[in-house]
Parts: C-alpha cells; structure tokens; sequence
C-alpha cells in the first residue's frame, strides 16, 4: 500500500508539473472530476491490492470492476475536454 | 513463485503497476494454471532460504569430514563435561537478586517473572494439567550447586500502581501471543460475571475447594465449590486472534444455509487458538505468581485431565467466558453470542479468564456500533447449519432456560438446541467465519467501513449487503484449498513465526 501511495503521488506530481509548465487551461469542474477520479481509482487499486492479500479473489476483481470503471470515466472527461480544447 | 489463491508478491504487482496500471496488475494476478499434482508441486517454493544462500550436495555440509572416523555420538563415551559451576552460578543468581530488590531494569522483579513464566521446557508437559489454583511459580535456585531445583528462593513482591500493574500484565501478554487484552474490578454488579460455584469466604488467604455437599472434595466434580480470598478481586482477561486464513479454509460448499457444507478439517484455526490460549494462560500463570499474587483459574477443568478423566464433567454446564470480555471492553456481543472485536470481529477464541489478588486498572466496555451493525446485517445467521441464530432484527432482554442462558441482559438469544444439531461446537464454524467484521485491513475498505460503522447505523445495510456481493469468507475452490500446501511463505500472510516479531526477515 505504501508503494502505491508512491506510485500515485509521483504520477500526480508528474501531471501537475505537465499542466502548469504547458500552460494547460482546466476549468473548476474539471479538476473537481480529475480529483474525484484520482481518488476512486487509489481506491479500486489499494482494495484490489487488498483483496488479493486477503485472499479474497473475487472481491478484489470486484472492487477493480465497480470502482476502477468509473475512475476511468471521471479522469477520461476532463481528459477529454482538455483535449478538445486544446486541439 | 506459487500464487497460492492468486495472491502475488508486492514486488510482481509493483512491476505490473508500472507496465500498466491496474490491467497490467490485475493479469499478473491472475490464477496460475495447473493441469496435474506434478506441476503444482513444482511450481511450490524449492527453498525458504535467501536467493544469495548457496545449496551444496548432500552429506557435505562446508565442515569437511572423514567418514572413515565419523561416527553417531556415544555419550557414555564422549560425556558432556561436568565442572562445579557453583561460583559461576551463585554470581549470576546474585546478580538477578540485587536487580530484583533495587528494581534496577531489566532485572526486576517483574522481569525476572517474566522469563519465569516461559521457562522451563519439561516442567511445562508436567504443568500443563495445572489446578484451579494455579501452578507452582518458578522462583531461583540459589542453593549452590543446584541447576535444575527452582524455587529456593523467591523475588521480593512486584508492588505497584493498579494501572502500571495492568500495563505490566499487557507487556508479557502480547508478548506470549494475546492482543486484546482487559482487566476487571468486581464489585457487587460485576461479581454476577463469576461462575455459580465460585464465592468469597473472608476467613480465607488462599482459598479452598470443597465438595457441595460438604463431603470430601473430589476434584474433578463439576459440583465443586471454590472459595476465593476476599483480596481477590480482580480479573485479567484476553482473547486470542484466530488464524483468518486457516479459518476460512473450514468452509466448503454443501447443501446447507448458504450454500455451505461440512468443515473442512484444513480450516485449523480454531483448534489453533484454543490451544495457544491455554499455552499463554500457562505462562501468565506463573508470571502472576512470580511477581508474588495469587491466581485462580475460571475452572477445574484441567484437574480432570490431570485424573486421566477426561470424559467426566471436565467443566461446569455454563462455563461461559465472553461476559468477561464484555465487561473488560474486549469487545461487543454479537449476533451469534460471539465476542465480536472492533479490529477483528468474531475471529477471536477462547478468551481466558484468570482472577487475581494483583491490583489492576479496570478497562471499560467498549461502542463500536457492533450490535448496530449486527441488527442490520445477519450474515451468520443466513448460514447457520442449524438455524439457531435469530434472524430478528432486534435482541430480548428475556430467555428461557432451555437456551443455556441467562435472562437480564439484550442479546440475540443463541439456541443452542440448533446449534448442536447443526454441528456447532465440534464441526460448524460457518457463523464465525462469515462475520464481516473478520477482514484483515490490507483492503483500505474495511477500515473505512469499521470507522463508518462506528459512527453512524445508516450505511450497515448497504456494507453487509456489499458483503454478500463481494463473496467475502466464501468457500474456496478445491484447487485453492490443495494450494495451501504449496503456498508462497514470503508472501502468505497467515503465517506467523512464533515469537519472531513482525520485522521483515524475507529478502
């Protein structure tokens, strides 16, 4: 767990440094989906992590279907409407 | 590697997390396929040593020998050495006995009692059928000469406050093996907690035990009367962690609640913890007693087995011990009259119970909103063999007596009619297994629910169903269960290397 903590605190780093040194506009409602879309995804990959060393499979398949799913959806939004503003 | 239950090393899923994020992770999770018992075996851990250990050839350890002159040690021939080690001794003894009456640390005598109470590797067969009052504490064979007769003389009596005396007790319990520990002052409301044949004689110091009948005591008679001194009025209680993981391996699939069957005899966790309980309670026991208190057992259980009477009434009928636990804030009653703990809920067996004349700090009961949670989510009783948990929504403060328990406190009222005929006691830990509450914290979910669920009773419906749908504590697959035979020590988390610590020891 704490190396995912790692992993995601590196590549969020990574995507801020990207956005400001770019000049990246991102609106206010935008970075309330990246945001919320982080979040769930930390936690679908910390519960998978977690379920496998439970030994609880299924559970940990689970949790990367039900949350991993809409995690991508909430980053894949403001993705998006970056991208097209940008193009 | 083997990936016993499709578990993998954080170092692979690491590396799978960098190839590509959680799909990459979520493959390499994936259950290895085995097509016979051949390629199982194999694929199980060659060696439990560090990569970096060289293996060399059998009969050849790096000490050369000469099998020509190598041959099985004949004592009689090469006896071990016998030198008069008085001197040696009577200053290392004396060393241990100016700690004790200065109380300088690490040679206390609390310290003292607590090596005391682990020591000695044969007494401890011998021991091991010890009375209700207790076993002979281990004192320092001062006499000179002497190497193997203890008690000649005995440390100065550890006196302290009653809080840094539980704090004391705490330290050497976690140390044996407990961690959730609890200590109660009985007074007149908690008295009630003690067995019916247990009472307070004030003309006693040490206690007696007689027959009910006023007739000669015969110790192995559930109908004993035990008499406590007055002094002693505390209670030291704990509980031992079950094995979650070798628990679980009891479930199986079958036809009954659930979509469950008979135990499985892998599922050894239980036995486990009844077992260690004793062995730790052996060792309190003699630390109690070194640091100059009086101990009492719950019971004269062991006094049977001592007779060689072990299917004679071993315990009293209602030898009940999670009262204790209750009262000592060890945690909350649950659905299935189980104790049920914040951090680990049903997962717990046997909590001992000692009553002592040591002055303890007494430890509150406990809120977790565990009977909130349990009024909501009955996932025990939805897989009780014998339908003897009640899948009410609320407990009674009533009972009759044909449950084997009291009336005058709120429960769900266990019947144990049920139970036993469904297998309980002997074959069925369906109910303990299956309790929500069990789940280790290495999935952040179920901390987060245990911290909800203490907060508020609004989300207990939605995370016991969340339960069911995730399938947690299902049985696992025929294959799963053969796996645990070739399972990845460095990674399997239901190991435990006794006494070792929880350093890091793997490579």
């Amino acid at each position: 767990m704490f190396f995912i903590g790692i992993i995601f605190a590196v590549a969020i780093t990574a995507l801020l440094f990207w956005i400001f040194t770019k000049g990246i506009s991102v609106r206010w409602y935008e970075w309330i989906l990246g945001i919320l879309g982080i979040a769930l995804l930390y936690f679908a990959v910390i519960n998978f992590h977690g379920g496998l060393y439970e030994h609880t499979t299924q559970a940990a398949w689970m949790y990367l279907l039900i949350l991993g799913i809409p995690a991508l959806i909430l980053l894949g939004i403001p993705a998006y409407f970056v991208y097209k503003r940008k193009g | 590697m083997s990936k016993y239950h499709s578990t993998i090393s954080r170092r692979t899923f690491m590396k799978a997390l960098g190839f590509g994020a959680g799909a990459a992770a979520a493959a390499t999770a994936a259950a290895p396929i085995f097509n016979d018992l051949d390629e199982l075996t194999a694929s199980a851990p060659k060696t439990d040593k560090p990569w970096w250990v060289k293996e060399r050839d059998f009969n050849n350890p790096k000490n050369d020998i000469d099998w020509n002159v190598f041959d099985v040690l004949d004592q009689r021939k090469y006896p071990m050495v016998q030198i008069n080690q008085v001197d040696v001794q009577d200053k290392a003894y004396n060393y241990i006995k100016e700690g004790c009456e200065k109380k300088i640390p690490g040679r206390t005598t609390r310290d003292l009692a607590l090596t005391r109470g682990i020591a000695g590797r044969d007494t401890l067969m011998v021991d091991m059928n010890y009375a209700w009052n207790g076993v002979k504490p281990m004192g320092v064979p001062l006499a000179a000469g002497t190497t193997s007769v203890w008690g000649t003389w005995m440390p100065p009596k550890w006196e302290s406050t009653p809080e840094d005396n539980f704090q004391t007790l705490r330290a050497a319990l976690h140390s044996f093996g407990a961690d959730n520990i609890g200590a109660i002052e009985l007074d007149e409301k908690s008295r009630k907690l003690l067995y019916w044949y247990m009472h307070y004689d004030s003309t006693t110091t040490d206690g007696y035990i007689t027959a009910q009948n006023g007739s000669a005591a015969v110790e192995n008679d559930g109908n004993n009367q035990i008499y406590l001194p007055t002094s002693a009025k505390y209670i030291i209680t704990w509980s031992m962690h079950q094995n979650y993981l070798s628990t679980r391996n009891l479930l199986s699939k079958g036809d009954f609640n659930g979509g469950l069957g008979y135990n499985n005899p892998l599922g050894f966790g239980t036995y486990r913890g009844y077992h260690e309980c004793i062995r730790v309670e052996y060792y309190l026991i003699r630390f109690i007693q070194t640091l100059g208190y009086k101990v009492f057992t719950q019971m004269n259980r062991n006094v049977a087995l001592r007779n060689g009477s072990q299917a004679s009434n071993i315990s009293p009928p209602n030898n009940v011990n999670i009262p204790f636990g209750i009262f000592a804030g060890l945690g909350e009653l649950s659905r299935s009259a189980m104790l049920m703990t914040p951090t680990s809920g049903t997962m717990q067996r046997m909590h001992s119970v000692l009553i002592t004349d040591m002055p303890l700090a007494p430890t509150p009961p406990i809120d977790f909103g565990g009977i909130e949670f349990c009024r909501d989510c009955k996932r025990c009783a939805e897989v009780c063999r014998g339908e003897a948990i009640s899948m009410e929504r609320n407990g009674s403060m009533s009972n009759d007596s044909s449950n084997a328990q009291r009336p005058g406190y709120y429960a769900w009222r266990l019947n144990w009619t049920g139970c036993k005929n469904g297998g309980g006691n002997t074959d069925c830990g369906n109910c303990q297994v299956v309790c929500p509450f069990n789940h280790p914290n290495d999935g952040l979910i179920h901390k987060t629910v245990r911290l909800t669920t203490a907060k508020t009773t609004l989300f207990n419906g939605f995370f016991a169903n969340i339960d069911r749908v995730m399938q947690y504590a299902g049985p696992y697959s025929d294959k799963e269960l053969d796996n645990w035979w070739y399972r990845d020590y460095k990674s399997y988390k239901g190991d435990t290397i006794l006494a070792a610590g929880t350093f890091n020891w793997n490579l």
